[in-house]
């Protein structure tokens, strides 16, 4: 895989994006800040399993941390969105510093038990802390009139494109470096990594609180898109949503997640009009994307266009060999 | 903390064991699918709404009477039986020979949303409830302290069903096989054992045992799709605290919360729902994360 399959298809999407509100009408500009969200949210899943090979089911928790942090210190102590998302940024990651050190030294499968029940957690913190988050009922963020989504819809959107750019690069610099190697080096083989005298469980720490942090600045950023908080910011769906968007691009393509996200927005905002059952869909996309291409559309095609075309037309096949070849056995066994 | 009078004791005591052996259910389902499969099964929260909402179609139909309850205990485990054996043929059946844990996961990801979305197609997205007949609704007085019928029933039930468990894989025949299918699948099936008929068996049986946890659970308040989470995250942690694949565990782990949970109802029962995650935490860093066996019955080793 060149380097161009890596940074190419993220370089075209963020022009793209920056292009957006001249392209297309609100409603389309709003669905776009959307994409960006979710993005961001699966880039941090894709940083831990697509890199690390740390399956995580729990970026709901950092997520929901960095929404809510950037909401209350607006609300409640008058901070500007621009600090408040800093802070919350902060607080994610400390989030991880506290639950990471037993997280990452757990075997594979109860991390990824353990992460989901993390988000869990938090959800039932918020849900319950009416006082401070209005419980159920959300917390609607008081937003000048310069950031206010309906007032001036393009500027917030660009405020959002330019915070979500700073948070991809960084991300790209960090995959880039000999640390971002040496986690692919770990993910690979752990033990021989051991043995060569990296401290796996600290470097596992240290993508674990990255991670955090970019999920946190996407929680930050959906309280600009959504204007309100609400506890399902830590449900499972949304690190369910990271891990779709992750699939659905390549797992390990950088611009895996950013594909992913700008397709399943696309399909949820089509298919939506049709029908409002998008647990369906959304699990009829999972369904055909893991049997069709478990590593992801992007990266079976070897990040290419005609690539992925060639590897879905490909797993298309594979998959109905494997429905006749189930049914067929049905029909033996009965 | 205040004293508290033998009564009371034994209330939380009988709340708290009907609590843990409903936990148990969906637990046991989840656990003896990784333990024998490998398969980490995220739709048994789905599974476990899935079989709360057949009950509620089956006590609608027959009536919310004695026979009704039967009825709905009986049929609705195999439904979700038949249904998973299904869904292990179809999508698990292919995944077993490279054995990519999280594709797995993710297969049965994919699994409860389509379950869930079902749910809401079938059910609409409001909540349903469900009567116990008269037979089931009182309770006995014993000792001062108050025995509702319906909880010494799930304490039975559960005994029974944890009973079985291990009669099956210790006493039978088909329990060796399982076992056998542990340690070493390939050489299983070269002794002529259909190895495939066997884990779709299993599965079948960790969905059914799911679902029966749902049905049990329906009267306890609304069925909501809600269910789904707040049953399967209890499930992973006490899957997780008796450690991965580890009955015996699940078990102890399984029934400890559920006591644990509701004597702290007693004293804050706004905190309550937190001790799953206290009592994982301490019994994790007392074990140690590596996951040492204390315990035996363990049908599988962890990777």
């Amino acid at each position: 895989m060149g380097p161009f399959a890596d940074w190419g298809p993220t370089v075209t999407l963020l022009l793209l994006g920056a292009a957006l509100p001249v392209l297309v009408s609100t409603e389309y500009v709003l669905l776009g800040a959307s994409m960006i969200v979710t993005m961001l949210v699966g880039l941090s899943f894709n940083l831990l399993f697509g890199y690390a090979g740390m399956f995580s089911f729990g970026q709901a928790a950092f997520y929901g941390v960095g929404a809510y942090v950037t909401v209350l210190l607006m609300n409640n102590a008058g901070v500007s969105f621009y600090l408040a998302l800093p802070a919350a940024v902060v607080a994610a990651v400390l989030v991880a510093v506290v639950s990471g050190p037993m997280l990452v030294r757990i075997e594979p499968i109860a991390f990824i038990m353990l992460t989901f029940a993390l988000a869990d957690l938090f959800e039932f913190a918020a849900g319950h802390a009416r006082g401070l988050t209005g419980g159920d009922s959300g917390t609607i963020a008081s937003l000048p009139e310069s950031l206010n989504v309906i007032v001036s819809v393009n500027r917030v959107y660009y405020v959002i494109l330019g915070v979500a750019t700073v948070a991809v690069v960084a991300a790209f610099v960090f995959v880039k470096s000999s640390a971002g190697l040496v986690l692919r080096g770990i993910r690979e083989d752990a033990l021989r990594a051991r043995t060569l005298g990296i401290a796996v469980s600290r470097r596992r720490l240290g993508v674990f609180m990255l991670s955090a942090g970019v999920a946190a600045v996407g929680g930050g950023l959906s309280v600009l898109s959504a204007q309100i908080v609400y506890p399902s910011v830590f449900a499972w769906q949304v690190s369910a949503n990271a891990l779709i968007v992750t699939l659905l691009g390549g797992v390990g393509l950088f611009s895996g997640p950013m594909l992913g996200a700008v397709l399943l927005g696309l399909i949820d905002f089509y298919v939506g009009r049709f029908t409002t059952n998008t647990l369906l869909v959304d699990g009829v996309v999972l369904l055909v994307v893991v049997l069709v291409a478990p590593r992801g559309v992007g990266a079976s095609g070897r990040g290419s266009l005609p690539g992925a075309a060639v590897g879905l037309a490909r797993g298309a096949r594979a998959a109905a060999r494997g429905l006749r070849g189930g049914v067929g056995r049905l029909r033996g066994a009965s | 903390m205040g004293t508290v009078s033998l009564a009371t004791f034994l209330d939380q005591l009988f709340a708290g064991l009907g609590l843990g052996f409903l936990l148990f259910f969906s637990a046991a389902g989840l656990n003896l699918v990784w333990g024998v499969l490998g398969v980490m099964n995220f739709a048994a929260g789905a599974v476990y709404m899935l079989g709360a909402y057949m009950a509620t179609t089956v006590i609608a139909r027959i009536g919310a009477s004695t026979l009704g309850w039967l009825l709905a205990l009986v049929l609705v485990p195999l439904v979700a039986a038949g249904l998973g054996a299904i869904a292990e043929v179809v999508l698990l059946r292919r995944t077993y020979r490279e054995h990519d844990e999280n594709q797995q996961f993710m297969l049965t990801l994919a699994l409860s949303y389509l379950i869930a979305g079902g749910v809401v197609l079938v059910y609409g997205s409001g909540f349903r409830t469900v009567a116990l007949p008269g037979s089931l609704s009182g309770s006995w007085s014993l000792l001062g302290a108050t025995l509702p019928t319906y909880t010494a029933v799930v304490i039975v039930l559960g005994v029974t069903v944890a009973g079985a468990i291990w009669a099956l894989l210790y006493g039978t025949r088909v329990g060796l096989l399982t076992r056998a299918a542990v340690d070493d699948r390939t050489m299983l099936s070269m002794l002529g054992v259909d190895v495939n008929l066997l884990y779709t068996g299993v599965f079948a049986f960790g969905i059914g045992l799911g679902a029966l946890g749902g049905v049990i659970d329906s009267p306890n308040g609304a069925v909501t799709t809600n269910l789904e989470t707040t049953a399967l995250v209890p499930a992973f942690i006490v899957v997780v605290t008796g450690g991965l694949g580890n009955m015996t565990g699940a078990l102890i782990a399984a029934v400890s919360i559920g006591v644990i949970e509701s004597f702290v109802t007693l004293q804050t029962p706004t905190l309550a729902p937190l001790t799953p995650y206290a009592v994982m935490t301490c019994v994790l860093l007392v074990r140690g994360l590596s996951g040492r066996r204390l315990l035996p019955m363990r049908v599988r080793a962890s990777a």
